[in-house]
This record gives structure tokens, C-alpha cells and sequence, in this order.
């Protein structure tokens, strides 16, 4: 495994304290306090010339051609996919904080520094043993479970219910094999957006920390089938999963151990897979594997004036253009585009390593990948208990809401792309969505008894 | 309909009559056959949309159903000449089907706090059941039979095509900001109560129609093709989260008005492949209108995940129980030689038919119920592997009808052919247990999962000479047992169920589905029948049969 090779890691490391002594701030530091973020790097990790020795520029592609020169700075899935010519990447200027993490984000964030700590049973706690009220607790993390953390209480994205559409197409051998669509809504449950006035928990669900549902459209076959899961804040404790199940009419509880099935068929994605990780924390040992530089689609650079949904819509809908080969640039925004988006050297990526404590997972471990600036995962790869790899996956993103005035609608679009290598399967999964909220409310008008309760779902039989 | 005349079925037809059948026959097997060319042709690559824009969107399949009967001819269907007259004519059912689906979000009139939708659902089929050794006059039975007029059903119905509006409604939705949340929905709908599927015991507001398949589908996965929506009006006011205690995740209060049509049960029509009475028998089912069924449902989920309803309602009990009755006792074969056979014959006097079961009345009945399920999580090293949702459903009927005197001596003189009873109550208990599990037992990707359920019938009270008297009909137990192991990222997905009747019969079905590509669905199953007491003793020389079902969605 590259893992093993890491260089930037043993670089960083190993330069740790050198670059205290030099003077390097913390990228905490700076950014909270306006300062240019890059003088928490040296240069040699800020940029892809750097790192390749000036073999690969800003702007070149990656690909099968020359994806070996940057192994050490790409994901598994990212590196496997390229080298097997299923995908290539054009690489962008490295983002700064503020383009790819909202302010709020930032200020709550700053508000609660410091004020984070895990209890004995390992639970996000405030210092005085309260819930979290909000912002990326831990920043940066110190360990692995912390790093999780971060990634669990949702602190990303834009802090409140998203409803999605997006569609996912199995790709045997190139050839469109089944494909679904799907309305996905999550409600996070703590707020940090000042867009709202209400408290960071919805009342009486502070016990949670998220439910996610999610609504097959079609085919026919799986229109209406919805499943829904209900992760409590207590991460020692088993999430609740219930499925609408459109032939017999009616909700159905399903077994906790649910989570280690497929989402839909043909969809590599376990329940406990979605947005990277969806299990409790307590059912895996979190390590840092790494810290190294390396590209993510942090910010696949989408600009909301450019992105024509319809004919995103339009485009998903053919199966035969799906292909992820023949990319094009910004200047042609297609779904093409979206899965070959613009990737960029983020000088520091956390590699987290969870193996998996539960005999019923049929994962060892997994690496997840996460920049040290918005604490966010962006790519994940699982390996089977044999140790060999199985699944990995990139989510990349890129969200309008970093900039927009607080009155603008937000629009986003996110492309995952879960991948069985085991079966040869490889899957496109994009998805286009577009939300809105407007100050005060927040909530997207998705409230939680709309979607999110059994009783709900008893009502969302034709919902799209 | 031609052969229906005097609420008796006539099996003889005039020579137009019959050219007229012909010729809708050929119709609709030219459209039939050309639409499906045409949905082939399709690419299959091409969602399973057909239109989807302005809110509006539309989805469909086109089915073909194919059973081929492994036990030759139903002995019910000796004396009509039609299916299975000859020894050893099997019967091959082909029915294809189509459905189609509208639902429409208007983009005016919705607001934060309204929301209105609508959804129909039509669907169209055709019946082409033939004898393997083509002896089978398709057109002596009635393929889509109904006891009673249709037209409040939306259905058009011959001899062997039925098209009607299977499902439509309007969906209302207020909501507040304080006071909960209200939601209406009015038009022909199902509703369904309960969360265990099988055997329906707390989901009794909708009658099946079982003319078409007297078994369930394959473990009952499509359960929704053979429930008879019934016009209502469905309302519920979910209570808002924070008026409610701690535990409590939702409250929410259903009413159901069912403005007086109810259907009964619908049998398969004498000379149909799953004829369960004898040709010359006219089942006269007819319900009695203009009485509304009325019920309310509670409805709590609790923060620990477990969920509770419960429920009372009043109707027309919609199940007969003589058909029950016949097949429980084994008696159905017998009836064969039953000099009550003969009320048809000629020579005999005409103009009377048989008022069995519950005497073409249908007595209002009340019912009380409700369902629990809850998760139960292990963790040792063993036990883990209980970890699953145990489901449990009960209803009470204090005033269950049955037919005294049907059998008894006094009153089922032979050589009288008005057969009259009377309609006594008493009191019927039934629950269901069904424990849900999942394991890796085989080393594939998904779990194998595995359905325990175990559901018993009690008849309390003087049972004597009612049709529940005979062969110890008081109690009804039954056991189900079912595996389903997803293969292949979930696109193959072999199966088996066990339905036990502990009377002694079973029905044993092996199963596979695999999907293929967008648009295909194929269901290839076995359905093996055994046993002389009990439920399906009577359906033993009639079902046992290999069944393939061939779904393309548009």
C-alpha cells in the first residue's frame, strides 16, 4: 500500500517542530485571524509543481499517462480509477478557506474553540458536559476520534436539511446496467447558521444527531421505497432504521445490523456507507493513519452562473453519456464535468484509519480522507476482512453558498461515486440538487414531520 | 355481461355472442402484442420515466404472467366442460397486464404551510389462460368476475379483459407552525393498518380480490396488486413534537371514512383455473350498500425506536367464511358428488340459488386492534445473532358472523334448493408474531434474511352447527417461515417461503427475481402444495404449479 510511502507525511511530520521554530502559525490561527492561511505551509506543499518537482502543472490533467507521479498525493479510489483510464482529473490553484467553507462556519467555529472534549464513553461534550452547540469541535483534531467527530456532527455543508436529487447509474464494462433516482433529505440537527433563530437542536430531537432518509423515484420497481435512519447523539448506541415498503404499504422496522446492506441493488454503497461514514463511532477504533499533501475536489469550482441544472438533469437522464472518459472543462459544464471536476493540492490531508469493532461489518478497516481546513471527508476506501481492497468512493463538492448574499438561493452540486473493485463494478453516482432557504427559517421547508417520522413516510408514496 | 343472467352464470352462449367475445379476443391480442413490441423496442438504457415535467410525472410496466399448473385439471371444473375437462389438461394461465401511473404536484396553490398533490393509477389486463394440450375453451369463464356492479369500482370489465382506475386520490396537506400538522386524503385508495404483511391480521380494511390469484404472489411482495381500493376518506393531525412527552417521537390521530361500498372478497369465477366452488355453483356475494364503515387509528412512535397502533373500526365483514370453511375441512373435492350439484341440471326447478356463507348479507362488524414492533439488539458473541424486530398485531371481533345451520341436518334438506341459515355472532381473537433477523450465514456481500411468523385464529363461544363446527375450525394456526439471500449486489435475490397450517398442509414456494438492466424484473417461482387438512388441502390438486413473471417498466 502507498500508505506505507507516505512522504509528505514523514515530511510534515518530521518538520513539525522545525516549523514552530521557524515561526509557521497554526492555520487556525491565521484564519481566524484574517491572516493568509498559506504561511501555515512552507511552499514546497502548496502547490502541484512543488510536490512533482515541476512535472505537473496547475491545470494539466492527470491521467493514466502520468498518474504515477502523483500516487503518493491521490486518494485509492482517485489513483485506481485513473490508472484503470476510467477517470481522468484536472487539477487546480489550491482554494482558499474562505471558497470552500462558509463564514458562519468559521465564526462558530471560532466561538466554540477550545470548548470541546470527549467524555469516558467517547461523546462529544462542552466543557461543562453539555451537548455541542455548534461549529467544527475540534480544529484541528488531535486523533482519529476526534477527527470523526468532525465529521459527524455535521458542521459542514450548510448547517440544515438538504433535499437532493440524484441519480445513480451501474456501470458494468461501461454499459448502463440499472440506474435509480433517488430524493435524499437530511435534517442536521445542530445549527451554527446564523440564518436561524431557532436553538442549535430542534426541539425534542436532542437526543439525535441526524436522520437521513432516502426515496427511491424510479425505476418503477423501487418507486416509493424509502429508508430511514435515525443516528442517536450517543454514539455507543445503535442507529434505529425503518423502510417504507411500497408493495406491502406500509413502514417496516428493520434490524440495526441493516446498516450492512445495500443501499438499493446495484448501489456498492451500504446504508452505514452514506454521506462516507454512517455508523457509530463506538463500533470502530479511529486512528491517524497520515497527514500528507494531496489533492481532493474540495472545491470542483462550479459557479452558479455556469451551471445549467436543466440540462444536468437532462443529462443524467441519459444513460449513454455517462461515460467518464472524454472530460471537459469548465467551459462546457456537463456531467462529464462534474465527475472529472477540478481537483487541487490541499497542503495538509488527514488519512483517518477506523477498523471496524463489530463482527457483523463486513469491512476490517476502512482510510478516510479529510483537509485540515474544512474538516470535511471527501473520499473514502474500505477493505474487506481479508484486508483487500473493496470499496472506495470520492465525494466531490462544490456549493454556491460560500459566497452568496444570505437572500440567494443556494445551489450545490455534488457527484459521489461509490465503487465495488471486487465486482468490477463502477459506479456513477451525480447528484444535482438545489436548495433555498431564506433568513429566519432555515429549514428548506423540509420540516421533520414532513419526511422524517414513519408516519411521514406512510406519506411520501409518490414523492420526487 | 352476457353469461350473467339472473345473477346465475350461464355457460351457453348465442352464436353473435360469441362472435362478438371472439373479436374483442383478437383485439385485444393485436394490442396487446403490438404495445409490446413497441415497449421493446425501447432502449433499455432509458429511465423508467415515461413523462416527467411540469410537475407531472408518469411511470408504468407492462406485466406477463405465466403459470403452468404441475397437477392437472381443477376437479371443481368437471361438470362446466371448460378448464381441465379432459385428464391431464393442465392449465397454462397467461396474463399480461399493464399498469400505468400519473401523480401530479400542481406548481399553484402550494405555499410553506399547504401542499396538495394527485395520483391515479389505471391499469389494464388480459387473460389468455389456455390447456397445455389445448383443450381449454378460453371463453367459458368469466376472467375478471365481480360480485357485484363495477361501475363504482371505475371498471370495465368482459370476459377477459378488465381495465379500470385502480387507485386515485387527491392529497391535502396544512401545516402549522404550533398546532400540528393535518393531512386529507380523499378519492379510491388503499389503506393500510399494521406493520406485519403477512396475513393481514390488523389490515382489514380493504378486501382482496382473489380472481385472479387465489395464492399471493411469491411471499406476497406484491400484495398491493390484489388489494381492492375502496373510495374513503383517510385524515390524519400529527400532534406537534414539542407537545409531546419526552419518549414520544410522534402522536398522530388517523380517521377513516368509507362513504358505503365496500366490496366483499372476490373468489375466482366457476370454470377458472382457481375455481374453488363447482362450475354449477352461483356464488351470490352481493353487499349490502349505503352503510359507512367508520374507524380510527392511533399512532406513537416512541423515541426507543419502538411503535405502537392502535384501532377500532366498524364494517361489512368483507371475508365469507364458507370458502374458509371448505377448504379447511377438505370437503371441497367432496363436493363434487354433492347432490346439490344438481340445482342446475334441467330438470330441475330454476330460478333459486344458493345463498351460502353469509346469506348475500354481510353483516356489520366491529373490530379492535392494534400492532407493536419494536428492535431487539444483542451483543454477545452468540446472541448477536437474535439481533432483530419483533412485530406483533392483534383484533378482536366480539361479533364475528358465521352461518349456523348450514351443514346441519334439519335444514339442508337434499331436494330443497333454497338453502337458508341464520347469522349467529361470536366473539374471534387473532394475533401474529413476526420476528424479522438478518445473518451472514454464506459469504456474499448482503445478509441473509429470515421471517419468522407465527399467527393463530380463535372462535370463542358455541360454535355447534355453524360452518366453523367441522373439522375442528375453532382455532386456525399457521406458521411462516421465510429466506431471502441477495446475490449479486442485490439484482438476483433467490428465495424460499414456508406457509405451514398446522391443521397439516403447507405451501412450499422456491424463488428467484433478477433484475435485469433498467427495465426488466423476472420472477420465476415454484409453488408446491401439500397436505389433506388444513388451508390448503383443497388447493392441492388446483395450485401446485411453476410460475414465471416477466416485468418491463416503461
Amino acid at each position: 500500500m502507498y500508505i506505507k510511502k507516505l512522504t509528505r507525511r514523514g515530511f510534515i511530520k518530521a518538520s513539525g517542530y522545525a516549523f514552530g521554530a521557524l515561526g509557521f502559525a497554526s492555520v487556525a490561527d491565521l484564519i481566524f485571524a484574517g491572516k493568509d492561511w498559506s504561511l501555515a505551509y512552507p511552499e514546497e506543499v502548496m502547490t502541484i509543481e512543488s510536490v512533482t518537482h515541476g512535472k505537473v502543472k496547475t491545470g494539466d490533467w492527470i491521467t493514466k499517462a502520468n498518474v504515477d507521479l502523483l500516487k503518493d498525493h491521490l486518494p485509492v479510489s482517485a489513483y485506481h480509477l485513473v490508472k484503470r483510464d476510467l477517470q481522468n482529473i484536472k487539477t487546480k490553484a489550491t482554494s482558499a478557506p474562505h471558497e470552500c467553507m462558509s463564514d458562519y462556519n468559521f465564526r462558530d467555529t471560532e466561538k466554540a474553540r477550545g470548548e470541546a472534549v470527549l467524555d469516558t464513553k467517547g461523546n462529544l461534550r462542552t466543557k461543562n458536559g453539555k451537548k455541542w452547540t455548534g461549529g467544527i469541535p475540534f480544529y484541528p483534531p488531535k486523533t482519529g476520534l476526534e477527527a470523526m467527530w468532525d465529521h459527524v456532527i455535521r458542521s459542514k455543508r450548510v448547517d440544515d436539511n438538504l433535499n437532493y436529487n440524484f441519480t445513480i447509474t451501474t456501470l458494468r464494462n461501461e454499459i448502463t446496467t440499472a440506474s435509480f433516482a433517488y430524493v435524499a433529505l437530511i435534517s442536521n440537527v445542530p445549527r451554527e447558521s446564523p440564518y436561524t433563530t431557532r436553538h442549535p437542536y430542534y426541539s425534542g430531537y436532542e437526543d439525535e444527531l441526524y436522520r437521513i432518509l432516502v426515496v427511491s423515484t424510479e425505476p418503477y420497481d423501487f418507486k416509493g421505497l424509502g429508508s430511514l435512519t435515525i443516528q442517536p447523539y450517543d454514539q455507543t448506541k445503535l442507529p434505529q432504521l425503518f423502510a417504507w415498503n411500497q408493495f406491502a404499504r406500509r413502514v417496516l422496522q428493520f434490524p440495526t445490523n441493516q446498516r450492512f446492506q445495500l443501499l438499493t441493488p446495484g448501489n456498492p454503497q451500504y446504508i452505514s456507507d452514506l454521506t462516507l461514514h454512517n455508523d457509530p463511532l463506538s463500533t470502530w477504533d479511529w486512528s491517524i493513519a497520515g497527514v500528507t499533501p494531496m489533492l481532493l475536489p474540495v472545491n470542483v469550482g462550479f459557479e452558479q452562473d455556469k451551471v445549467n441544472y436543466s440540462d444536468l438533469a437532462a443529462s443524467n437522464k441519459a444513460g449513454d453519456k455517462l461515460s467518464f472518459k472524454g472530460a471537459v472543462g469548465l467551459e462546457n459544464v456537463n456531467v462529464q464535468s462534474v465527475m472529472t471536476g477540478l481537483w487541487e493540492l490541499r497542503p495538509e490531508v488527514r488519512i483517518i484509519k477506523g477498523v471496524s469493532k463489530d463482527p457483523d461489518c463486513p469491512y476490517s478497516y476502512k482510510y478516510l480522507y479529510q483537509d485540515n481546513v474544512t474538516q470535511e471527508l471527501y473520499c473514502y476506501a474500505s477493505f474487506d476482512k481479508h484486508g483487500t481492497l473493496w470499496k472506495f468512493g470520492d465525494f466531490e463538492r462544490s456549493m454556491t453558498h460560500y459566497v452568496r448574499p444570505a437572500d440567494q438561493p443556494v445551489k450545490m452540486l455534488e457527484g459521489i461515486w461509490p465503487k465495488d473493485v471486487m465486482l468490477s463494478f463502477y459506479d456513477f453516482q451525480g447528484q444535482t440538487g438545489e436548495m433555498s432557504f431564506t433568513r429566519g427559517t432555515c429549514d428548506s421547508n423540509l420540516a421533520e414531520s414532513d419526511y422524517f417520522t414513519t408516519v411521514a413516510m406512510e406519506k411520501l408514496v409518490f414523492s420526487k | 355481461v352476457a353469461y350473467q343472467k339472473g345473477g346465475q352464470n350461464v355457460f351457453r352462449r348465442t352464436a353473435k355472442e360469441s362472435a362478438q367475445i371472439i373479436t374483442r379476443f383478437k383485439l385485444i391480442t393485436s394490442f396487446t402484442l403490438v404495445m409490446t413490441c413497441l415497449f421493446a423496442l425501447v432502449p433499455v438504457s432509458a429511465r423508467a420515466v415515461i413523462y416527467s415535467g411540469n410537475g407531472l410525472t408518469v411511470q408504468g410496466f407492462v406485466d406477463l404472467l405465466d403459470n403452468v399448473s404441475l397437477t392437472g385439471p381443477n376437479p371443481a371444473n368437471i361438470l362446466a366442460h371448460t378448464v381441465g375437462a379432459r385428464a391431464g389438461a393442465s392449465v397454462n394461465v397467461f396474463r399480461p397486464w399493464m399498469r400505468l401511473e400519473f401523480s401530479y404536484a400542481p406548481p399553484w396553490g402550494q405555499s410553506e404551510n399547504f401542499t396538495s398533490s394527485a395520483f391515479l393509477r389505471w391499469r389494464t389486463s388480459t387473460d389468455w389462460t389456455s390447456a397445455l394440450n389445448g383443450n381449454l375453451r378460453w371463453n367459458n369463464f368469466n376472467a375478471y368476475p365481480l360480485t357485484q356492479p363495477s361501475g363504482w369500482l371505475l371498471r370495465e370489465q368482459q370476459v377477459n379483459f378488465m381495465s379500470e382506475m385502480e387507485e386515485g386520490f387527491v392529497d391535502l396537506k396544512w401545516k402549522t407552525d404550533h398546532l400540528g400538522d393535518f393531512w386529507l386524503r380523499l378519492g379510491k385508495q388503499q389503506i393500510i393498518w399494521g406493520t406485519v404483511p403477512a396475513f393481514r391480521t390488523f389490515d382489514v380494511w380493504n378486501p382482496l380480490d382473489l380472481s385472479q390469484q387465489l395464492l399471493l404472489t411469491q411471499g406476497g411482495q406484491f400484495v398491493d396488486q390484489i388489494i381492492i381500493p375502496e373510495w374513503a376518506v383517510r385524515a390524519t393531525y400529527s400532534l406537534p413534537s414539542d407537545w409531546l412527552p419526552r419518549h414520544l417521537d410522534q402522536l398522530a390521530i388517523e380517521s377513516d371514512f368509507n362513504p358505503g361500498d365496500q366490496y366483499p372478497q372476490q373468489w375466482p369465477a366457476p370454470g377458472a383455473p382457481y375455481a374453488v366452488f363447482p362450475s354449477n355453483i352461483s356464488l351470490i356475494e352481493a353487499n349490502m350498500h349505503g352503510r359507512w364503515s367508520v374507524g380510527n387509528r392511533l399512532i406513537m412512535s416512541f423515541r426507543d425506536g419502538t411503535e405502537m397502533d392502535l384501532g377500532w373500526m366498524t364494517k361489512p365483514q368483507d371475508v365469507n367464511p364458507v370458502p374458509n370453511s371448505l377448504m379447511a375441512t377438505g370437503t371441497l373435492s367432496t363436493l363434487v358428488g354433492n347432490p346439490m350439484l344438481g340445482l342446475h341440471l334441467p330438470f330441475l326447478p330454476k330460478g333459486k340459488y344458493l345463498n351460502i356463507g353469509l346469506l348475500n348479507q354481510h353483516p356489520r362488524v366491529w373490530n379492535v386492534g392494534g400492532s407493536l414492533n419494536r428492535m431487539f439488539a444483542f451483543s454477545g458473541e452468540y446472541t448477536r445473532h437474535l439481533t432483530g424486530v419483533l412485530s406483533a398485531e392483534t383484533l378482536f371481533t366480539p361479533d364475528l358472523p358465521m352461518v349456523r345451520a348450514f351443514a346441519h341436518p334439519a335444514r339442508s334438506k337434499i331436494g330443497k334448493p333454497d338453502i337458508t341459515g341464520k347469522i349467529v355472532r361470536r366473539p374471534q381473537w387473532v394475533y401474529t408474531l413476526d420476528y424479522a433477523n438478518q445473518n451472514y450465514i454464506f459469504p456474499t456481500e448482503n445478509p441473509l434474511i429470515t421471517i419468522l411468523v407465527f399467527s393463530e385464529q380463535w372462535r370463542m363461544g358455541d360454535l355447534q352447527h355453524t360452518n366453523f363446527e367441522k373439522g375442528g375450525y375453532r382455532d386456525q394456526e399457521f406458521l411462516l417461515l421465510s429466506f431471502t439471500q441477495p446475490l449479486l449486489m442485490k439484482f438476483l435475490n433467490p428465495g424460499l417461503l414456508l406457509i405451514y397450517d398446522v391443521k397439516g398442509s403447507y405451501r412450499l414456494t422456491p424463488n428467484v427475481s433478477y433484475q435485469y438492466h433498467d427495465n426488466w424484473l423476472l420472477n420465476v417461482w415454484f409453488d408446491i402444495i401439500g397436505g389433506n387438512k388444513g388451508i390448503f388441502a383443497a388447493q392441492t390438486p388446483i395450485a401446485t404449479e411453476f410460475g414465471t413473471e416477466i416485468t418491463f417498466y416503461l
